[in-house]
């Protein structure tokens, strides 16, 4: 199955996480990790703003927006 | 004696159950980080102290004011800890309960059940996790505070315990730098953190899947994204929609409702109680020196402000709606693209939207930010936003001029001072302020109903703060004010003595440095150095210096033969100057605390030359268009924008060339 970045993906569309890549530094990688973007999770970006920058994004029951940066850190299939 | 400490996730209801516990009324609100510091009170129902610390999603801080609650839990070794969980977001709120468990702190779980679409099996879960388990909902906390009066009497056994110094290793391998301080660890962050932190998250979380299984959790409808937001969170309707709430706020606040309101209340304290006392004074022949302090001094000067309470309050009404609903945090996420090209989040709109209502405040929550240098930049930019204290100087002076059209002018100056923050967010990113790294996660609460109750005691609380300011600050100082106007050096009455009054003399001395800017008279110096101690001081000390009611104060200040007078030009710029100068002792007091003397020097320089800068731009375009007419004057604008862009664009140019030049 093909690899996307998670801010590249279509919007409403579930994908699951492959990856979370080390290139970010290590406090971003925590929150994620605390917010569940770990391998194996479903996760779905409901909306991207005017410059899409910033995607809010549902992951275990919660909507979490972040920055593009932090989103073409999470590789997901789907 | 016991204490027991509110602990969980951000966003989870702390402040709420610790104010239905102790009966206080700390800030509440539906964005995370509203709570940035620690409170402790006394709880008569449980019988012991309780904490209500900020929250935190596990005991890794990621910004100061996470670090304020794991410093409070890990020096706070044998207080229970009551740690408050969502069912909506369970899983993760359980990661930062098996971290405390697995300290061997003595944990109940309290489950608040904000969301009825999920059912769990309490028993169960308490067993499992081997702490004692209560809900709360919304109404039910009568019976909740009974349950966990019983609950608190007995300690929980716990088997999950491991060597402490075992966990804070483990953290410290985790890349946690909290961890790393404490153990005095100097290591690089290597690529074994990365694969150790994932494995150990995700250790936990398989923990914690397997705990929820066990316990029947189920999510019968997802959270999903709300109808509400489809709209809200348009790309292209977002900012249109926040503008028009804005105008919206402004034309509710100081026209129509907040207008009615104040002009009556101005009646009534001065031209029926004040009229009368003053009467009252005169038949039972008090000094005349005493009867003019009064009047003058106290009535004039106090109650110009009191007036303005109802507009205060209806401010602080609003930016608690906005701030219950969870619009805040979708605010944050439409501003974040335009707020990253200036150096900053979207995290920093809370603060900048409550420095709307008061700096101070506005300039604490700074802490929530994800790096030192954020908060410090954050924290002053605070100031730029036009505080409810400065309210009644453009609702006097504007009114004063421009009637009607006021309501066009405060909404420029509320812009103006975006505008500016925004500038100087973007000055301070070439200084060594600059960002890190910009990083914006960020969770998104549900909408809430507002709830009339906290509004109206929030609105309470703000309108016995700001009373109590009159009463004490703005009080004194209005005297201290009357008394340097109405004495000589000598400490004679100058009525009397004819000398020049202290301020006069204060007030002529620096008067000279205010000629540019269109408004030299003595007391409109002398108001603004009174006002860096409280900003309604200056409309006060306005009152107090020509010597009138609140009534007439927009009246006097036309009138050329008054001590503080000014024309359509100077009060434009004395409005300006007003919104930018300086901010108030208090908010001072805060950034040393929060930021250090330096930058709090450094706001206090920055923001008089901008002030500066700005008013004699304004006083200077306003005696342009006097002089020449609009037309003339917007073409001349257009001509100099040009030449600006022109010159900016030149130096750009030239400075890529001559570094294509170089590299080649």
């Amino acid at each position: 199955m093909k690899n996307f970045f998670l801010n590249e993906v279509i919007i409403g569309k579930e994908y699951t996480i492959a990856n979370i890549c080390n290139g970010i530094d290590i406090k971003t990688k925590t929150r994620l990790l605390e917010f569940g973007f770990f391998p194996g999770q479903k996760v779905c970006v409901y909306n991207k703003s005017l410059k899409k920058g910033v995607l809010l994004v549902e992951i275990s029951n919660q909507m979490i927006s972040l920055r593009k940066n932090e989103a073409s850190c999470v590789v997901v299939y789907g | 004696m016991d204490e027991i400490l509110i602990v969980g996730n951000p966003n989870t209801g702390k402040s709420t159950l610790f104010n239905s516990l102790t009966k206080q009324k700390v800030h509440t609100g539906n964005f995370h980080g509203v709570t940035v510091s620690y409170t402790k009170a006394f709880s008569k129902t449980l019988n012991c102290y309780v904490v209500d610390l900020p929250g935190l999603y596990s005991l890794s801080p990621n910004s100061y004011e996470e670090e304020v609650s794991v410093d409070y839990i890990l020096s706070h070794k044998n207080s229970k800890i009551l740690c408050l969980c969502n069912n909506q977001t369970l899983r993760r709120n359980l990661l930062l309960l098996t971290e405390l468990i697995e300290l061997g702190r003595d944990v109940i779980l309290v489950i608040n059940e904000i969301d009825k679409n999920i059912t769990l099996d309490y028993k169960k879960l308490g067993e499992k996790l081997n702490v004692k388990v209560t809900s709360l909902k919304a109404n039910n906390i009568k019976t909740f505070i009974e349950l966990l009066k019983i609950i608190n009497k007995k300690n929980n056994k716990i088997n999950l315990k491991i060597n402490e110094n075992d966990f804070y290793l483990n953290k410290a391998k985790c890349g946690c730098d909290y961890y790393k301080k404490l153990l005095k660890i100097n290591d690089k962050i290597s690529e074994q953190n990365h694969i150790y932190l994932e494995k150990y998250i995700k250790t936990k979380y398989n923990q914690i899947d397997k705990i929820l299984k066990y316990c029947n959790y189920k999510i019968l409808k997802t959270i999903g994204k709300s109808k509400i937001d489809k709209i809200i969170l348009n790309k292209y309707l977002c900012i249109p929609i926040f503008i028009a709430i804005l105008l919206l706020i402004f034309y509710l606040t100081f026209f129509s409702v907040g207008k009615f309101l104040s002009d009556n209340l101005r009646y009534l304290i001065q031209d029926i109680i004040g009229a009368k006392f003053v009467n009252f004074l005169y038949l039972n022949k008090v000094p005349d020196f005493l009867i003019c302090l009064v009047k003058d001094g106290i009535f004039s000067g106090v109650g110009t402000i009191i007036s303005f309470l109802p507009q205060v309050v209806l401010l602080f009404m609003f930016l608690d709606i906005l701030e219950q609903s969870g619009y805040i945090s979708r605010l944050a996420f439409c501003l974040d693209d335009a707020l990253k090209n200036v150096g900053l989040s979207g995290r920093s709109v809370y603060t900048l939207i409550m420095g709307f209502g008061c700096s101070t405040t506005a300039s604490l929550t700074a802490r929530n930010m994800s790096d030192e240098n954020a908060k410090v930049k954050t924290a002053l930019l605070s100031p730029y936003m036009s505080c409810s204290a400065k309210l009644p100087v453009y609702a006097v002076i504007g009114g004063a001029f421009f009637g009607t059209q006021n309501v066009v002018i405060i909404a420029l100056l509320y812009i103006l001072g975006v505008i500016v923050a925004l500038l100087m967010s973007l000055f301070l990113e070439k200084t060594k302020l600059a960002s890190k790294q910009q990083t914006f996660i960020m969770e998104f609460p549900s909408y809430q109903k507002i709830s009339l109750k906290h509004t109206l005691s929030f609105t309470f609380q703000s309108a016995t703060s700001f009373l109590t300011r009159i009463g004490s600050v703005i009080l004194a100082l209005s005297i201290v004010v009357w008394l340097l106007q109405n004495l000589s050096f000598s400490l004679t009455y100058v009525k009397f003595s004819g000398q020049k009054s202290i301020l006069q003399v204060l007030g002529e001395f620096l008067s000279p440095l205010f000629y540019p800017l269109g408004f030299s008279s003595w007391g409109a110096v002398s108001a603004f150095i009174a006002g860096i101690v409280a900003k309604e001081v200056i409309v006060s000390s306005i009152a107090i210096f020509n010597g009138v009611t609140s009534s007439a104060i927009s009246n006097s200040i036309i009138a050329a033969t008054s001590v503080v007078h000014f024309t359509p030009a100077s009060a434009m710029s004395f409005m300006v100057f007003c919104l930018l100068y300086c901010p108030c002792i208090s908010t001072l007091a805060t950034f040393k605390k929060e930021i250090g003397t330096k930058w709090t020097l450094f706001s206090i320089i920055s923001q008089f030359v901008i002030a500066y800068i700005l008013s004699m731009f304004t006083f200077t375009l306003f005696k342009i268009t006097e002089l020449f007419g609009f037309l003339t004057t917007t073409i001349c604008l257009v001509i100099l924008g040009i030449i600006l862009y022109s010159l900016i664009y030149f130096f750009k140019s030239k400075r890529c060339c001559h570094c294509k030049r170089k590299c080649k």
